[in-house]
């Protein structure tokens, strides 16, 4: 890099956007023009995809959920989508809707938090209250309906852990009518007309759709662009083919259109919630083999030491399965080799891509709205860097 | 009977006089309200009991007292920290929050993780994965304690 | 709309094929629903200008690309590139092995976002790309190199990171055998 007469470095660290998780800047400026962003990730790096290849599948659920603590369903989800891709089964019905629920609930979570995230960035703190509060009630509701918080490896290969608890449907639907609608209310009457708001976000960060596509852009950073390209409906998986909704787009590209299509996108998920709760069926909610449980019967015992033990043993072969994260496209590549653990087992984050674009994304803006950017962007660097 | 600085005090404490080094008084001061900085490495969110545990989260490690990791420590984020801890003034305290950051927890096998306990003095480990309000309070609680301790000592 | 509609991923697999040289791309599979093209590596460049540009094709989008280590193996190293087609929705992946002192082309000029991708999968695996612009490491800190996603390199690592108190630094020392860990569970790889 060389050092231009009359531009300078800056470092934006360790923290530069509120709810990021760690990672550092360096900014190259002119006056207070940038002309450069070169993103340092690699603070998150655990190593996930190495420790994935000593433990079996049933094991690596837990590693998978800590990827992004916003949407841990949407990563465990595809990751058990890619296992079950490769021993060619399919779950329950009821499994399926089930799965759909929680997908949904995890993208109501992260939208949120990445609304909050933006509307703090610009100066809006007052939604962090709001979204805070209502993050703790859906986590208590995780607990009520499935009796655990987020990182539970409640989707399982096969189907989920366990049933709904009896009476899900009311606690869900008195929620999204009596208690999230209200507060969306009060957070679109703080930011959707906001005119510092808008002021801060309104052809800021602007990508045009072609360009987006080429870098890799995917979710709602794309759908704002103009494509319309949702996995949902694009390549249904689970029973989301069943339910008519359709992705939304926006046209502009910019910061404020991102944020407009995450409120609707809750809505959107809100619908989806109860269309699911309403089409789902009565029946068994994980595949017999797959079921984890103390029996008396003797072989079905020692089946369950062996799941428990050995886990299932992954036919030979490669797989890949992505879903709709809040996010963008989280893909999981899986090589198998005809053992318990997986040979390699690769993670397409969706971040990632987006967190290299960064430089384009911010040239010839101004300093103070690199962070804006980045929260508008929705980057989560712990998925970023597995 | 030997006297000793303690056994003196506590008579003087029983005839009504509150009598007490200065140290020991700023530690007792520092205990009732810590500046803490958050470092957060972690994936989950440990931070939002630590406000109502009675730490002020600041952003500046020229105005903290204790540092707080809260989750795993990469090797690349442990040379961060550790400049961060250099420079907060003295005396200065350290919580390792939540299972990882405590004994390495999922990740303790892990190629890119550090044991926190090999980068940084930990005063306190505050487990659970992630830990309850509960055991974040117990664990400001033993902060102060340490920090008693610690001032004793010096 | 293009103008020719291919009804079976082979018969699109042999279409791509036929404006290569035979051995330019060896071998078309299907595996898991997604048509897998071998390609040579010398024919890399031209094979993803191709998918990119052509109308019937249009991968506009390199969605993932990662690489497998084979240590068994004469060519060990096998790349993986995961195309997609918004425009058609259509989904493809390139595969293509190579060693670890022969470098491949990079893509950075065809697909913009494989930059980040190679420079990982070189500090992951050692693989050299040949026109990348800028091979630092990304994700880890480290001066001398190792390969931490290599079969061959184990999962707690080599080193350790501590504070030397004498010289008031963060250094790397060698680890400690596996009986003195103060609390190591023993996770090796599974031995195939």
């Amino acid at each position: 890099m060389t050092m231009f007469e009359d531009s300078y470095f800056i470092n934006i660290a360790p923290m530069p956007a509120a709810g990021m998780g760690m990672c550092r800047f360096v900014g190259r400026l002119d006056g207070e023009t940038v002309q450069q962003v070169d993103a340092h990730i690699g603070f998150s790096h655990r190593g996930i995809e190495k420790c994935m290849e000593s433990v079996t599948p049933l094991q690596g659920l837990v590693y998978v959920e800590k990827l992004n603590r916003s949407a841990p369903f949407s990563c465990t989800h595809a990751f058990v989508l890619a296992v079950e891709k490769l021993l060619g089964v399919s779950v329950p019905e009821r499994a399926s809707h089930i799965r759909v629920i929680l997908a949904e609930t995890g993208r109501i979570l992260s939208h949120l938090r990445a609304t909050a995230n933006l509307a703090a960035e610009t100066g809006t703190n007052s939604v962090y209250p709001l979204t805070n509060k209502m993050a703790e009630r859906i986590y208590a509701l995780l607990d009520e309906i499935c009796g655990a918080d987020p990182f539970c490896t409640f989707i399982r290969p096969g189907g989920v852990k366990k049933d709904l608890a009896p009476r899900t449907e009311e606690i869900l639907s008195a929620w999204l009518s009596k208690e999230l609608l209200p507060v969306m209310r009060e957070i679109e009457d703080l930011l959707t007309e906001n005119r510092i708001f808008k002021s801060r976000t309104v052809d800021i960060g602007k990508i045009d759709a072609p360009l987006a596509e080429a870098l890799g852009f995917s979710g709602v950073n794309l759908r704002a662009c103009g494509a319309k390209w949702d996995l949902r409906t694009a390549e249904p998986y689970e029973v989301y083919g069943n339910l008519s909704f359709e992705a939304p787009i926006r046209t502009e590209g910019d910061c404020y259109s991102r944020y407009l299509l995450r409120i609707f996108e809750i809505y959107q998920s809100m619908q989806i919630i109860r269309e699911a709760l309403e089409k789902m069926p009565q029946g068994e909610v994980i595949l017999p083999d797959f079921e984890i449980k103390e029996t008396e019967t003797l072989t079905l015992l020692s089946r369950h030491f062996e799941l428990y033990e050995k886990g299932i043993s992954l036919p030979a072969g490669e797989v890949y399965a992505a879903v709709e994260s809040p996010l963008g496209e989280f893909g999981v590549f899986l090589i198998s080799d005809g053992s318990a653990r997986p040979y390699r087992c690769h993670f397409r984050s969706a971040g990632f891509p987006v967190m290299q674009a960064l430089d384009a994304l911010t040239a010839q803006c101004d300093l103070a709205d690199v962070r804006v950017i980045a929260a508008s962007l929705n980057l989560i660097t712990t998925e970023i860097d597995r | 009977m030997e006297v000793t600085p303690e056994r003196w005090q506590d008579q003087m404490h029983r005839q009504g006089f509150a009598i007490t080094a200065l140290q020991t008084f700023i530690a007792w001061a520092q205990g009732c309200a810590v500046s803490a900085l958050p470092v957060s490495t972690g994936c989950c969110c440990c931070f939002s009991q630590l406000r109502q545990a009675g730490a002020e989260p600041v952003f500046n490690p020229h105005h903290a007292d204790v540092l707080v990791v809260g989750g795993f420590l990469s090797n690349k984020a442990a040379f961060a920290v550790r400049r961060i801890y250099d420079q907060m003034p003295c005396p200065k305290y350290v919580i390792a929050l939540g299972s990882c950051a405590a004994s390495g927890g999922l990740f303790a096998n892990s190629y890119a993780v550090a044991d926190v306990k090999d980068i940084l003095p930990v005063d306190v480990f505050i487990p659970g994965c992630p830990p309850d309000a509960k055991a974040v309070s117990e664990g400001m609680k033993a902060l102060r304690r340490a920090i008693r301790t610690k001032a004793r000592e010096k | 709309m293009p103008a020719f509609v291919y009804k079976t991923q082979e018969e699109y697999g042999q279409f791509i094929r036929l404006h290569f040289a035979r051995q330019d791309i060896p071998e078309q599979t299907i595996v898991s629903g997604i048509l897998t093209l071998k390609v040579l590596r010398a024919a890399l460049p031209r094979v993803m200008q191709f998918l990119r540009d052509d109308p019937v094709c249009r991968f506009t989008q390199l969605t993932d690309m990662t690489c497998v280590h084979y240590p068994d193996q004469q060519d060990c190293f096998c790349l993986i590139y995961h195309l997609l087609s918004p425009m058609l929705g259509r989904r493809l992946r390139i595969k293509l092995t190579t060693q670890e002192d022969v470098p491949v082309s990079s893509v950075t000029a065809i697909f913009a976002n494989a930059d980040w991708y190679e420079r990982e999968i070189r500090e992951m695996f050692g693989v050299s790309f040949e026109g990348h612009p800028d091979l630092r490491r990304l994700l880890t800190y480290e001066e001398t190199a190792f390969f931490p996603l290599r079969r061959t390199y184990p999962v707690q690592g080599s080193k350790r990171l501590i504070y030397d108190e004498a010289t008031g630094q963060c250094v790397y020392v060698p680890r400690l055998s596996e009986e003195n860990r103060p609390s190591g569970v023993k996770l090796e790889p599974e031995k195939p």
